[in-house]
């Protein structure tokens, strides 16, 4: 099972973990990305992700089918929400499987971080009392190759 | 800057670059050859914030370079630092 979803709804792991039993499998690992009340100095009381969703679900399958190749994994499954999130809300869910955890841990890391360096997705924070702010990741760009 | 013949591009503006351009799709004549070319002169027009080092690009919903030659009926969407997870 390799499946890359975009939510508008809220994440539920049970769900998504569900898409990944099989007998042969011996580990999963999974990542929540959370929703936390403070970045940078500032209380942050919501979250808005605008997503290119073309490019991002066809990115996201990419990924994940790397990550297949790359640790041997039998399954995995990613999960990005879009639009308004509140403070404490599942903002992204990764799940791999493989026969032993090594293979799994390592897996669910390089596919956590590949989407966050490379899914064109774009947050924006709203607080109290201030103007809402894209917040802009300028590190990211370096990870990808010019093709 | 390299120009050539007038050329038709769709351009879709995204999050920080929709806020600035203050719309979400738009048009343009243009005889700009490259995205690069492009994204200069709509920095221009729109007082972008974010400098062209910092941008990727997509052409027709793939990645491509900067560098990449703009062809009539393109639709281009600059894309901003990511920050998804």
């Amino acid at each position: 099972m390799i499946k890359f979803i975009l939510s508008s709804e809220p994440i539920y792991p049970s769900e998504m973990s569900r898409l990944l039993v099989n007998n042969t499998v011996g580990a999963l690992v999974t990542f929540e990305g959370w929703v936390r009340n403070y970045n940078q100095g500032k209380l942050v009381v919501a979250l808005e992700y605008e997503v290119y969703e073309i490019l991002a679900q066809k990115e996201g399958e990419k990924i994940l089918q790397e990550a297949q190749t790359k640790f041997n994994l039998c399954g995995a499954v990613a999960c990005h929400r879009q639009g308004r999130l509140n403070v404490g809300e599942i903002a992204v869910w990764v799940g791999a499987t493989a026969v032993h955890r090594g293979a799994a841990f390592a897996g669910t890391r390089y596919i956590i971080n590949s989407i966050k360096n490379r899914l064109p997705i774009w947050k924006k924070e709203f607080y109290n009392g201030e103007q809402p702010q894209w917040i802009l990741c300028s590190q990211n760009h370096r990870f990808f190759s010019e093709d | 800057m390299h120009r050539s013949a007038t050329k038709t591009i769709t351009v879709q503006y995204v999050a920080v670059l929709k806020e600035q351009s203050n719309r979400y799709i738009e048009v343009v004549k243009t005889e700009a050859m490259t995205c690069r070319d492009l994204y200069q002169d709509l920095q221009k027009k729109y007082q972008f914030s974010i400098s062209i080092a910092h941008m990727r690009v997509a052409v027709n919903h793939e990645f491509c370079s900067m560098e990449k030659q703009l062809e009539d009926q393109d639709l281009v969407i600059f894309i901003p630092p990511v920050c998804g997870g």
